[in-house]
């Protein structure tokens, strides 16, 4: 079964969803640049109907990260 | 030994991966600006004290994080979220918590990191202040951060600065940016002034003829008027006397209220408040891709029109 966030991030980034886990992160994705983080805010707030605050953004350094913000703020990710 | 501003650099980059690749390095800026950005750590730490400076890049990351959240919401709306001045002032200018706490310092060490804002400084330095050498008088608007005093007020040894500013805060700061920096007290001049209130500018002292030059950077987009700020500047100086203007298209902020949506329209602006433009640096922010919507970083030296 696709996995939303995967397929936010795969589509924002520009790469297949198979080369995204919620390994993927800033340190180990060059293409994932603060270019890239203003998109992908953008992306989650249309996909999830959700916004963040500044420590959230702050804290969101792997897709891991941004799946635990995203369960912490009741979205549904199924 | 490895330098302030390369340490600073690298803890920011440590804490705050997101925003690293888009500071300035000695890969994207010319070595100028990097002793430029080694200056302004220095000024800060002089200015605040060596333990404030993990504050102050905490500060700057907040700010550099805070651009990445609205300019993605502007990227969708296509306008700033800010539409009341009024309430800028009351709940940002005015508040000393908030200035104290994390906009001046972020702002102040922006220059040292953005790649526009140190580009900015420079242009300022060599392009305007180079050639006010003589000159016996300015008025800045929008005092800030204090860094354009800074840098005039220690190269331009003949002139009297005024500034003003609407929050109490930013003016706090600068007089004690001044005196950690042993400016002579007698050459600048600092007033808590709504420049839009032509009744409380009017109380500004002011030289027989007008300023010989004026400041204005980054205060355009925070007022809902900017053409009666630029009258007010237009009515402050001498004939012929220059203005260094600095502003953003497209750049959303917390206290961004007025839109420029291109650069024409800055530069119809400056015309009908009587300004011609002598020389310009435009900036395209990195990354972003062309089109209507492109941001820019803006700066001018303006001469005044009859």
């Amino acid at each position: 079964m696709a996995d939303p966030l995967i397929q936010v991030f795969a589509e924002t980034l520009n790469l297949p969803e198979e080369k995204i886990s919620d390994a993927t992160s800033t340190d180990n994705t060059p293409e994932w640049d603060s270019l890239a983080a203003m998109f992908l805010l953008g992306a989650f707030e249309d996909r999830f109907n959700v916004e963040f605050s500044l420590e959230e953004i702050t804290k969101m350094r792997s897709v891991g990260i941004v799946r635990e913000i995203l369960i912490e703020k009741k979205v549904d990710l199924s | 030994m490895e330098d302030l501003f390369t340490k600073a650099r690298a803890e920011i980059a440590a804490k705050y991966p997101l925003i690293a690749n888009g500071l300035v390095d000695h890969n994207n800026a010319a070595p100028e600006v990097i002793t430029q950005s080694k200056k302004i750590i220095a000024d800060f730490i002089t200015h605040k004290g060596n333990d404030a400076l993990s504050g102050g890049l905490d500060a700057f990351s907040k700010i550099s994080l805070d651009f990445i959240r609205l300019q993605s919401r502007f990227i969708r709306s296509g306008k700033y979220r800010a539409q009341d001045a009024e309430e800028m002032i009351r709940d940002l200018y005015q508040n000393s918590e908030k200035m104290e706490g994390y906009y001046l310092d972020g702002l102040f060490l922006s220059y040292a990191f953005w790649p526009n804002h140190a580009q900015m400084l420079q242009f300022y330095k060599n392009r305007f202040l180079a050639n006010q050498q003589e000159k016996k008088s300015c008025l800045e608007i929008g005092v800030g951060h204090g860094l354009m005093a800074l840098s005039m007020l220690r190269n331009l040894t003949d002139v009297a600065y005024t500034g003003v500013d609407v929050s109490p805060a930013a003016l706090k700061y600068v007089q004690r940016l001044m005196e950690r920096q042993k400016i002579d007290s007698n050459r600048f001049a600092l007033h808590e002034v709504n420049v839009m209130s032509a009744r409380k500018m009017a109380n500004i002292s002011k030289p027989d003829g007008g300023f010989s030059y004026a400041v204005c950077c980054e205060v355009l987009e925070h007022v809902m008027q900017p053409e009666t700020l630029l009258n007010r500047i237009h009515d402050q100086i001498q004939p012929e006397a220059e203005l260094f203007l600095t502003t953003v298209v497209n750049i959303e902020a917390e206290d961004h209220v007025y839109l420029f949506k291109n650069t024409e329209q800055i530069r119809e602006l400056t015309d009908m408040c009587r300004f011609q433009i002598k020389e310009e640096l435009v900036l395209p922010l990195p990354g972003f891709p062309e089109g209507p919507s492109q941001p820019f970083n803006y700066a001018a030296v303006l001469t005044k029109s009859i």
